[in-house]
Order: C-alpha cells, then sequence, then structure tokens
C-alpha cells in the first residue's frame, strides 16, 4: 500500500500529552507517527516503538573492517620490509595489536557516522511540511500521515489528548 | 512529602536477620579456620589473607568511589544505586581493622626479600610499610565514611524529627547538633562537595601505595611505575562488579528506582570500564613486552606461562575482559537480571582470582597453586564479614536516599522536560 501523501499535524505543550496521544493513535492502528519535538527524549522513542536502529549494523561492519584493515596493514608491511627489531619476530603480534584497535575505532566511528547521516536522511534539503519553528522552541509536534477519511477519527484523537492545535498538511 | 519520607524508611531491609546470623556465623568461621592455618601454615595462611583484604577492601572502596564520582557529576540516573553503593562504606571500618593482623605477615613475607635483595633498602622495612598503609588506609576510610555520614545525616535528623525512627546510639550520633532540615541539608550538600572530591583524590593516592607495597613489592626485584593505576582501575572495576550484583539481586525483589534504564546504564559503565581494565592490562603487558628486560619479564612469564599459574590468569582474564565484553554488547543482557547477577559475579571471582595470581606468585615457592580449605575458609570469612557490615548498614538506613534537590528517577522522564518546555 502506498504510504499516504497527506496528514495531520497535532501540537502540544507537554510531553505527557504528545506521549498520550502516541498511545492513543497506536491503540487506534494508526503507526505511521513522526515526533517533532525541540529537545531528543527517550520516552518519544519508546512511545513510538520503532525498530532498533540499523545505524548499529554500520557501526559493526565499520569495526570489523577497520580490525581487518589494521591488521593487513600491519602485517604485510612487516613483511615487506623485513626488518628485525630488537630481536621480536618480524610478524609480531602485541604492538599490531594497538594499530588494530585503533583503526578498529576509527572506521567504526566514522562507518557509525556516515550509517547515521545515510539513516536520518541528513543533510535534510527539504523541511518536512509538518514542521513549525515552535517545534524547535516549546512545543512538541506529531504529523500522522493518514487518508482524508481518517482525518476527523485522528482529530478526536489528538484533541482527546490535550492537543493544543490540529491542522492539516500534505494535501 | 512526609509520606515519602515515610515510605522510604519503612521499607524492608535487603538482608533479613536470618542471613545476617548466616554471615556473623561466616566470619567467626573464617577467624577460627584462619587462627588454625596460622599456627599449622603461617605463610600460606597470611597470604590468602593478603588476597582478601585486597579483594574485599577494593571492592568496598570502589563501590564509595562510584558514590563520590556520582555525586561530583551530579548524576541522576540511578539514585538508588548510589545509595547501595554507599552502603558498602560500612566495610571499611572493618577492612581497616582487618589491616593490622597483617603486620606479622609483613614481616614474614618482607624479612625473605630483604635477604633476596638488600638493595631494596629502608622503603621497604615491614614497620614502614605497616606504618604508612595503616595511615593511608585510615586517611581513606575516615574521608569515606565522613561523606557518607553527610549523605546520611539529613534522612537521619528528618526521620528522627517525624518519630519515624526511635532516637538509638547511632542515629544520636549522625544528628547530633540537628539545626533544621533545610539548613542541615543544604550543609550536607556543601559537606559533600568537599569530601566527594576528597575521596576522589586521596584514593588514586592510598591504593597505588598499597598496590606497591602490598602486591608489587612481594617480588624482590620486579617493579612498574604502571601498577598503581593498573591497581586502583581494577578495584573501581571491581566496586561496580559487586554493585552490579546487589542491585541485580534486588531488582528481582522489585526495589524502586531500579527499572530496567538503570540496570541497562550500570551494565554500560560496567561495559567501559571492562574495556578500561582491558587497556590497563595491556598497557603494563605491551611496554614489559617491548623493554624484554629479564626483571621485568619474570613477573608476567611466571603467571601467562608457567605451571600451576598460567590456567588461572587466563580464566581470571576470561570472566574479567573476554565475557563481559562479549555479553555486555547486548543491550538486551544490560536489562535482564539474571545476566547482570551472572556477569557481575563472574567478574568478581575473576577478580579474585586475578589478586590471588598477583600475590600467591610472588610468595609462594611450590608445585601446585595452593587452593584449599584454608583459602575457602579464609575467604568466607571475609565474605562474612563484607555481608553483615552490609546487612547492619541497611539495617538502620534506607534504602532510597531522598533530598530536595536531589530528586528520585522519574521512570518517564517526562515532568522534568515538561517543566522545561514550559519555562523556555
Amino acid at each position: 500500500m502506498a504510504r499516504p501523501s497527506a496528514g495531520l499535524v497535532g501540537s502540544f505543550r507537554h510531553l505527557d500529552s504528545l506521549l498520550e496521544a502516541i498511545s492513543r493513535l497506536h491503540q487506534a492502528g494508526y503507526r505511521d507517527l513522526q515526533a517533532l519535538s525541540p529537545v531528543p527524549h527517550h520516552a518519544i522513542d519508546e512511545a513510538l516503538k520503532k525498530p532498533p536502529s540499523p545505524v548499529r549494523v554500520f557501526t559493526l561492519i565499520g569495526c570489523l573492517l577497520g580490525a581487518a584493515t589494521g591488521l593487513v596493514l600491519t602485517i604485510a608491511t612487516s613483511l615487506h620490509v623485513s626488518l628485525i627489531t630488537g630481536g621480536k619476530p618480524i610478524v609480531s603480534i602485541p604492538p599490531f595489536l594497538i594499530i588494530v584497535f585503533e583503526l578498529t575505532i576509527l572506521f567504526g566511528g566514522l562507518l557509525t557516522l556516515g550509517g547515521m547521516l545515510l539513516n536520518a536522511r541528513l543533510p535534510l534539503v527539504h523541511i518536512v511540511p509538518a514542521y513549525d519553528p515552535r517545534f524547535s522552541e516549546d512545543r512538541f509536534g506529531l504529523w500522522i500521515r493518514c487518508e482524508v477519511r481518517d482525518f476527523d477519527p485522528v482529530t478526536r484523537l489528538l484533541e482527546s489528548a490535550d492537543a493544543e492545535a490540529v491542522h492539516r498538511v500534505g494535501e | 512529602m512526609p509520606e515519602r519520607w515515610e515510605e522510604r524508611w519503612t521499607l524492608p531491609p535487603p538482608m533479613d536477620r536470618g542471613l545476617m546470623r548466616a554471615c556473623i556465623g561466616l566470619s567467626g568461621l573464617g577467624a577460627a579456620i584462619l587462627l588454625i592455618a596460622v599456627l599449622h601454615d603461617p605463610a600460606r595462611a597470611w597470604q590468602i589473607y593478603l588476597v582478601n583484604f585486597l579483594f574485599w577492601g577494593g571492592l568496598a572502596q570502589g563501590a564509595v568511589v562510584f558514590a563520590a564520582i556520582y555525586h561530583v557529576v551530579e548524576a541522576r540516573w540511578g539514585l538508588t544505586i548510589r545509595r547501595l553503593a554507599e552502603g558498602m562504606a560500612a566495610f571499611l571500618p572493618v577492612s581497616f581493622l582487618l589491616f593490622f593482623p597483617l603486620y606479622p605477615a609483613l614481616d614474614l613475607f618482607f624479612g625473605r626479600i630483604q635477604d633476596v635483595n638488600p638493595l631494596r633498602g629502608a622503603w621497604f622495612d615491614p614497620r614502614f610499610i605497616f606504618v604508612r598503609g595503616g595511615l593511608g588506609l585510615g586517611a581513606m576510610t575516615v574521608v569515606s565514611l565522613l561523606f557518607v555520614y553527610y549523605s546520611l545525616r539529613p534522612e537521619v535528623g528528618a526521620a528522627l524529627e517525624r518519630g519515624l525512627r526511635p532516637r538509638r546510639w547511632l542515629y544520636g550520633v549522625l544528628a547530633q547538633g540537628w539545626q533544621g532540615e533545610r539548613l542541615e541539608i543544604q550543609r550536607s550538600e556543601r559537606g559533600m562537595d568537599v569530601l566527594a572530591a576528597g575521596v576522589l583524590l586521596a584514593y588514586p593516592i592510598t591504593y597505588t601505595f598499597m598496590a606497591f607495597d602490598l602486591i608489587m613489592a612481594l617480588d624482590p626485584f620486579w617493579y612498574s611505575s604502571l601498577f598503581g593505576v593498573y591497581f586502583f582501575v581494577s578495584s573501581f572495576y571491581l566496586g561496580l562488579a559487586g554493585l552490579t550484583v546487589v542491585v541485580a539481586l534486588l531488582a528481582r525483589r522489585g526495589l524502586p528506582g531500579i527499572a530496567s534504564r538503570q540496570l541497562s546504564d550500570l551494565g554500560k559503565l560496567v561495559f567501559g570500564f571492562t574495556l578500561m581494565y582491558a587497556a590497563m592490562v595491556w598497557s603494563q603487558y605491551i611496554v614489559i613486552w617491548y623493554g624484554n628486560l629479564p626483571e621485568e619479564t619474570h613477573f608476567v612469564v611466571l603467571r601467562l606461562w608457567e605451571h600451576p599459574w598460567a590456567p588461572l590468569s587466563w580464566s581470571a582474564l576470561a570472566a574479567v575482559v573476554l565475557a563481559p565484553f562479549v555479553v555486555f554488547l547486548s543491550r538486551r543482557a544490560k536489562e535482564n537480571t539474571t545476566i547482570m547477577l551472572s556477569i557481575g559475579l563472574l567478574i568478581s571471582a575473576g577478580l579474585w582470582l586475578e589478586r590471588y595470581v598477583l600475590v600467591v606468585p610472588s610468595l609462594w615457592p611450590g608445585d601446585i597453586a595452593p587452593l584449599g580449605w584454608m583459602e575457602i575458609g579464609v575467604t568466607a570469612g571475609f565474605l562474612g564479614a563484607a555481608g553483615w557490615s552490609y546487612g547492619f548498614f541497611f539495617q538502620h538506613f534506607p534504602l532510597l536516599p531522598l533530598t530536595p534537590s536531589v530528586q528520585a528517577p522519574n521512570p518517564a522522564g517526562a515532568h522534568a522536560l515538561e517543566k522545561t518546555s514550559s519555562s523556555a
């Protein structure tokens, strides 16, 4: 089913009201919700019941890639130069592990950043139509994508959760 | 507000009287076994006594350091956990008293070392080690207890004022010169600010000396300037592991203020210190490996590659670093009380083994690691003493702390933000 392009935006004065609205909408079967908040808050994540972030997969891949790169880099360069230092074997794992560790963290960090930007669709060229400058100041917003026929019941649900205002977007 | 105070003072203590009696019995049994062991084989008895002294003292002090850090950084994520950490201060005076029987042991350990390496000089004279150790440990104990005193005083005073508790000697001492709730809370906050900083300054210094004097110096030739840092980091990690055990046990009994988020946060902290501990081990190892100097490498080779210590050392590393690292990668594992309890116990057992392989190989000449009735008995005695002192604390003080400026954690965190957003 295609994602509805239209929707409603509820504006809330308090976080509790926003959480209540999310809970009521979930109970009524509306799942396509997006919260707009002046500050990040775990309670919103938990209320929206979003699946775990896929960014962690990017981190894992980055870490494994970094560790492999570190091992290959240190072993290959040592074998290439073949210079005995301090009577130690050419391939000496203890000092190599420092490079392996650093590259694990570096690649893991870079891919986490990349994964985060990719999944959050940043940098944001187009601001979502539901955005209101007040959602960066002192109000919480809740954007519900739904069919036009659902506008009335959703509006009632939002108002019952103490929404300050409800308006339509994207029609 | 009064009903909240009452609610906090009427929570049942975590240890019932039966368990307390069992702990007292265990400590008595441990003392008796120590006495027999000292008469039977003093060298073996005192080395396991030292292992346990370092382990249990480090556990209690590490937890109090956690409480001090929690206060200094003005943390809010787990107030109940802070109180559970403060409770471990009850073992510190016991631990301080348990330092004194070490005097004959130090004579036994260091007399031999001075024969092997006379260049050590007066710094490692057993009497000098005993005096500076006693002074340092005494100062550390006093500063830690004063920190906890300031945390408890407003609550005790307010409870006496409201008639929630009878005026027994302990409460009378703690609330002496009570000047009213508001003033006392402010005074205690200031006192805690200073003393938390004091704990955090005294801890690395005292524990560096302890590491040098009571572990490093047991080997006649080995020295490592990083060993002090390694030891106080590992003791702090041990404090966190002990705290994890207590928190997981109480979370299973539904103690308020410990939800899955607090468990998860504590798990993250333990995970972080798993890495920190591994970094400390590695920093020691890599420098010794590079230098390849016989007086440094023999300490590591003896423990990691030679019989009978190698299996013990590798088991300790697996329990302290490998297992918690792998398990705590998962978020769900950190929210599960059974897993938290298991990992907390595993890290604690691993660190006990680590203390054992740090101390015993320097002193024990035999081909078989001494692990028998003496070791079990003395360890049980220390466990009993730690248990009853912890139980004593929570029989007298509330499990949930409360001061107006430090509110109990709000599971949804909703009101705090609501306040912020409406005032913006």
